[in-house]
């Protein structure tokens, strides 16, 4: 995991669902990042890949985003396929948070993110320290940290990819090594 | 400092004294719920992780009810690999169809106990909860490794708590509470939250009704809603076992609601959300194509009751299709056993087999352009039982029935004036 994350955000609104992210219609198919908000990228139309023709890689979103109840792996998936590597919202559903985190897909919260900054904006975040910056006018906000498991699972790639590193030693599981070099600190 | 139940149960889950919000943990899970939906991505999830066996077999339920039966060979076909798969790996909990339910009515069904950390590959888990355990949904990575370790990671929620006073009049049901209870605050102060059910009014209800708040708080976007387990939880279940659990008197809550239960009217959520909750006479009068009576949230044996107790003696509108969809192979026989069945087939009802059906994207009953639903289901978003172009209103088993009878959306205290119950 890279811990710095640079690059230009696309900005969604409050409330966007799973099926907004990647509509029903279009899974299960192999490149899910054509159709990535499909019907929020203006002039998208029926083309596919209108989201990576605008060279964003972060999207900030207003609230609970990602909800409207879907359990499978769809809404993340399409979004790192089409090249997003964070999400920074002012609040994420908690059934779209699990899958962002077990699937490696950074995800920050920050309830003051959507006044931060505008479409288009360059946007520089530190998953470690917690900081979002704009380079454009050096202004800096806070983000809510990620927490030490979190991060040990994005580190490891995903869910799966971290148990396959821990399943030598199964009672550390779930127990952060970046909590415990805190706690011998 | 005192722990909320949310609180107790994960940390007794997670092996620790005391666990406190925001704070992450491993925990044991007690029961395993894996539907069609996500079985196969599941199951490939777990052969990638090179593991031989699966840890607790005798505590996970696999169910077939998005797609029951199959429709299309390619349904048949993953039904043949989930068979497979589950034969290859002691998953004793496997229900053929015939012997199955949806999902989270199948968790419910002498399984699943009070205190319990049971989970499940869908977003109306939280539905365990109205038997005192903390049930929450998880996805395919989560079950993955949950087959092959028996843990989760869990962040410890705050909870909100909410006490029950009073009881319901006639003709108001669970299902007119979990609607009211969708505006009980900003839907941003539920999220992540866990939300813990107490007080006296919750004595008055069934183990039945309980399901149905927890089940529908998972459209509040809550992790959990678990329901404090009494004795009416332990006669349901036919044993005792952790029917006792309380919070400490100290705990701490992000916030507490009062809810007066004889203040509940009759509630239906407009199109096309379900935090769009109305009294029934905003609506009323409103012509209707279908009614639906079923899914995980109304599809038991005390939801057929009600409609039957109205459908009694009375036909189904001649304009109206009646779907009725029991939640369980269980519940289906029990209502059989009473003649509850054969009332509403007489009033005019299709009866589906024990399934999701038309709620989700993959089973029958959809309904067209144009066309007005009444549903016992849990979600109302646009096409969500069908065409993008129609619409889905939500209420109780009592008033769809009254719906079906009258042909528009009606109030069950119509029906239930006339005196001849």
């Amino acid at each position: 995991m890279n811990a710095q994350i640079k690059g230009r955000c696309f900005k969604v609104g409050d409330e966007v669902t799973a099926n907004q992210i990647i509509s029903q219609a279009r899974w299960p198919e192999a490149r899910l990042g054509d159709w990535l908000f499909e019907n929020l990228v203006s002039g998208a139309g029926d083309k596919a890949g209108a989201f990576r023709t605008m060279g964003c890689n972060i999207v900030v979103a207003g609230g609970n985003f990602g909800c409207g109840g879907k359990s499978n792996d769809y809404a993340v998936l399409a979004l790192k396929d089409a090249g997003v590597d964070l999400v920074i919202a002012q609040s994420f559903n908690r059934i779209f948070y699990r899958l962002a985190i077990d699937l490696g897909l950074p995800v920050v919260l920050c309830p003051n993110i959507p006044s931060f900054c505008s479409a288009g904006d360059t946007l520089e975040c530190d998953l470690l320290m917690g900081t979002v910056k704009k380079p454009s006018n050096g202004s800096l906000l806070y983000t809510m940290p990620l927490s030490a498991l979190a991060l040990d699972i994005l580190s490891a790639g995903s869910l799966i990819d971290y148990y396959k590193a821990m399943c030598d030693k199964p009672e550390l599981l779930f127990i952060s090594k970046y909590k415990m070099i805190k706690k011998e600190s | 400092m005192g722990q909320t139940l949310t609180e107790k149960f994960i940390a007794r889950a997670a092996g620790l004294q005391s666990v406190s919000p925001g704070e992450i943990v491993g925990v044991s899970v007690d029961r395993l719920m894996i539907n069609d939906a996500l079985a196969l991505v599941v199951f490939k999830k777990f052969e990638s992780l090179g593991v031989e066996k699966i840890v607790h077999p005798e505590r996970i339920l696999v169910c077939l009810d998005h797609k029951v039966p199959p429709e299309n060979v390619a349904g048949a076909d993953s039904y043949c690999h989930i068979r497979s798969f589950c034969k290859k790996y002691g998953l004793v909990g496997f229900h053929e169809i015939g012997r199955h339910g949806i999902g989270h009515q199948v968790m419910c069904e002498n399984f699943t106990r009070p205190g319990e950390i049971a989970v499940g590959t869908d977003s109306h888990a939280p539905m365990y909860g109205g038997l005192g355990a903390l049930g929450c949904g998880i996805n395919s990575s989560d079950a993955a490794v949950a087959l092959a370790t028996g843990k989760i990671w869990m962040c410890v929620p705050e909870a909100v708590r909410i006490l029950f006073e009073g009881k319901l009049r006639r003709g108001s049901t669970a299902k007119d509470i979990s609607l009211f209870m969708q505006n009980l605050d900003d839907a941003e102060n539920f999220n992540y939250r866990n939300l813990e059910i107490l007080g006296s009014g919750v004595r008055t209800l069934s183990a039945s009704g309980r399901m149905t708040i927890s089940n529908m708080a998972a459209e509040m976007d809550v992790k959990a809603c678990i329901i404090e387990p009494d004795e009416r939880v332990a006669e349901y279940l036919g044993d005792a076992v952790g029917c006792d659990l309380k919070p400490d008197l100290d705990a701490v809550y992000a916030n507490t609601f009062t809810v007066d239960l004889d203040k509940i009217e009759p509630l239906i959520a407009c199109p096309h959300s379900v935090h769009n909750v109305k009294p029934i006479r905003e609506v009323r009068g409103l012509p209707i194509n279908q009614v639906v009576l079923g899914s995980c949230t109304n599809g038991r044996l005390e939801d057929f009751l009600q409609a039957a107790e109205l459908l009694k003696d009375r036909s189904v509108h001649p304009d109206v299709r009646l779907l009725v969809i029991p939640a369980s192979q269980k519940v289906y026989t029990e209502a059989t056993a009473l003649g509850v069945t054969e009332t509403l087939l007489r009033a005019g009802a299709t009866i589906l087999p024990p399934s999701c059906a038309a709620c989700g994207a993959f089973g029958p009953g959809k309904i067209g352009a144009g066309e007005r639903c009444v549903s016992t289901t849990p979600r109302n978003f646009k096409g969500r039982i069908g065409s993008t172009d129609s619409e889905v209103f939500l209420a109780s088993a009592y008033t769809a029935a009254a719906s079906a009878i009258a042909g528009h959306i009606e109030s069950p205290k119509r029906f239930l004036k006339e005196g001849k119950l």
